[in-house]
């Protein structure tokens, strides 16, 4: 009797145990084929190297990179001090800035485009000011910034504001005995305390930027060397043929994975010297 | 004088309504959790602010409700140190105990690092950081942090509670140590009576907010002001009776059907406690000569064995419930076991009287 119990339990488990293979199979290799394919139709077609070094997709790259770190610059420089304080500070109302600040996650990256042009257009809202004196940010660089730095910020406020919530609060009351002030609390105890969550959300900020498209198209525009980024650039190579696009995609790839990797096995190790 | 407090605070649900004067330090704050200790020790550190009163530490005033005087946590020189101890995770401990002094030349920082290092016994962990460190080391790190700015008064809130029983025991006798090595004034919060018995000069117990009792630990171990401050500070056996008279000092009490002697400030016809600490009553076989002086000898029958802890805890209905605590061996020796009558005795001074209403 216990031993077909038994058998019963381990038939059970070894059940169970198929399931979520399979299940983690089904998940993985959807999520895998479309990155692999990409790779090796890359490799496939036509001098790869040859496409990739070309003056088209090494602009876009130099863009996209320049871009995305001045954007990923003021995301930090703005959203830390911001993230630190709806973090400490509660006051009526939070719950709508907090909503506010999340919204673009969830728009439509167009519908951020079209509400930048809105705003900073030639005719837009402040725009209309600024073209008086002189200032056009629609389908420049600076708007690429602006559209990334629009749809990314988000990412990095929600995680920099989570790191700030976990930290010990006695740590920052520690830090004040010991004669710090505010602002030395949040540099030397705040942000080092929450620099994990930080660079998770500097990554997925980052990478949010990197991605982008909707906006920027919508703001500002696709024009080579100035405005198209890398996804712009795979979109407009498509109308000449599949070889560009096939290899600053196969590049995107591997960086953005690159990058991920890198900083998972950062974490890794700083959560073992922290 | 140590500390002169009056703090009045609403903490959500909570209120707290602490005064206190201490003249003589260390000062240790004892109560249940929940009483109020953290928050008082937190605004003395300045990191609460109350919404009135005043607090002043070596006759210094940090905080004054009503001349607006409230200085700032960082010109406090209190030396913090919270509970788990909050140490910086992403510093080493030469760097958390050296966070405080910035001030410093850093030749002057460094030095003094050192010797609070030193001081502590940290010497050989100074690069480590905080998560590869002992409980034991951490506890030494902060108190050294705390030290290293030269604090008018260290603030511990319970600082052996982290720890495990035998660190604690060995760290408890450093910190003693070091604290009067160093002079610092010092205020400690715990909710554990052996440490305030081994720690204070002065005792504070804390409930519901309210300071209950400030004295020596003889006073308030001995004579606690009332019922829950007894139950509190370990006193098991407390029984209703009425005094019936007085007689040079001593008081007849009858509790019971019995008479008990015993002393504190009340006079012939009051309602009093009958308070006895268990670690003072005395058991003995029915019918053994009484070879000590003291002036309670009751009888009655065993009604409860239980151990606590290296003791065993015995109830004795003497008419009413008196526990004793005894040695496992006077167990063996006199075979106590439910049921069995025997005698309790215990000194007229080991009972104190509590005034009721």
């Amino acid at each position: 009797m216990a031993v077909r119990v038994e058998r019963g339990r381990s038939l059970q488990v070894a059940a169970e145990t198929v399931a979520i293979v399979i299940i983690s199979a089904v998940v993985l290799l959807f999520l895998a084929l479309p990155v692999f394919a990409i790779i090796e139709r890359a490799l496939e077609k036509t001098d790869v190297f040859d496409v990739a070094s070309s003056a088209r997709v090494t602009e876009a790259l130099r863009l996209s990179f320049e871009t995305t770190a001045i954007s990923l610059a003021l995301v930090i420089a703005f959203g830390t001090p911001l993230a630190y304080w709806l973090a400490r500070t509660k006051f009526p109302g939070h719950e709508v800035l907090d909503a506010l600040i999340d919204l673009p996650i969830v728009l439509p990256p167009a519908v951020g485009g079209l509400g930048l042009l809105m705003a900073f257009g030639r005719n837009g809202i402040v725009g209309s000011s600024l073209h008086d004196i002189g200032i056009d940010l629609a389908f420049t660089t600076a708007a690429v910034v602006m559209a990334q730095t629009f749809v990314a910020s988000p990412f990095y406020i929600r995680a920099a504001k989570a790191g700030f919530e976990a930290i010990d609060r006695d740590l920052e009351d520690v830090a004040q005995t010991l004669g710090s002030s505010r602002a030395g609390v949040f540099l030397r105890v705040a942000v080092p305390a929450a620099m994990p969550a930080l660079m998770a959300g500097a990554v997925m900020a980052w990478a949010r930027a990197l991605g982008e498209f909707g906006a920027t198209i919508m703001f500002a525009g696709s024009f080579p060397g100035r405005t198209q980024t890398v996804p712009l650039a795979v979109y407009r190579s498509l109308e000449t043929g599949v070889d560009v696009p096939l290899a600053l995609s196969a590049i995107l790839v591997v960086i953005s994975f690159a990058v991920l990797l890198a900083f998972r096995l950062l974490m890794k190790r700083a959560a073992f010297t922290l | 004088m140590l500390l002169d407090l009056a703090v009045r605070c609403r903490l959500g649900d909570f209120a707290l309504d602490a005064e206190l004067a201490c003249e003589r330090g260390p000062l240790v704050i004892i109560g249940p959790s929940g009483a109020g200790k953290s928050a008082t020790l937190r605004a003395i550190a300045g990191v609460l602010t109350p919404e009135s009163g005043r607090i002043a530490v070596n006759e210094r005033v940090l905080f004054d409700s009503q001349s607006g005087v409230d200085v700032a946590s960082q010109l406090r020189r209190v030396g913090y140190v919270p509970q788990e101890y909050a140490l910086f995770p992403h510093l080493s401990a030469e760097a958390n105990v050296g966070f405080g002094l910035r001030g410093l030349a850093r030749d002057e920082a460094r030095a003094r690092v050192r010797e609070l290092l030193a001081l502590t016994g940290l010497d050989e962990q100074r690069i480590l950081k905080p998560r590869q460190l002992s409980g034991g080391q951490r506890q030494r790190v902060a108190l050294a942090r705390a030290l290293a700015i030269r604090p008018e008064v260290l603030l511990l809130d319970e600082p052996f509670a982290a720890l495990d029983a035998p660190t604690r025991a060995a760290l408890l006798e450093d910190v003693r140590s070091l604290i009067s090595k160093t002079g610092v004034a010092s205020i400690f919060v715990t909710h554990d009576r052996n440490e305030a018995l081994r720690l204070a000069d002065t005792v504070a117990v804390m409930m519901d907010g309210r300071i209950r009792q400030v004295g020596t630990p003889g006073d308030v171990f001995g004579s606690p002001a009332d019922e829950e401050v007894a139950t509190f500070v370990g006193v098991e056996t407390i029984a209703a009776g009425r005094v019936r008279s007085l007689n040079e000092g001593v008081a007849l009490v009858d509790v019971g059907g019995q008479t008990v002697e015993g002393g504190g400030d009340v006079s012939a016809g009051d309602e009093v406690l009958v308070c006895v600490r268990p670690e003072d009553v005395v058991l003995s076989k029915v019918g053994e000569i009484d070879q000590t002086s003291a002036r309670n000898r009751l009888r009655g029958r065993v009604l409860r064995v239980a151990p606590a802890g290296p003791f065993v805890r015995v109830e004795v209905d003497v008419g009413f419930a008196l526990v004793a605590l005894v040695t496992r061996q006077s167990v063996e020796d006199l075979g106590i076991s439910a049921g069995l009558d025997c005698v309790a005795t215990f000194k007229a001074s080991a009972v104190h009287l509590i005034r009721r209403g």
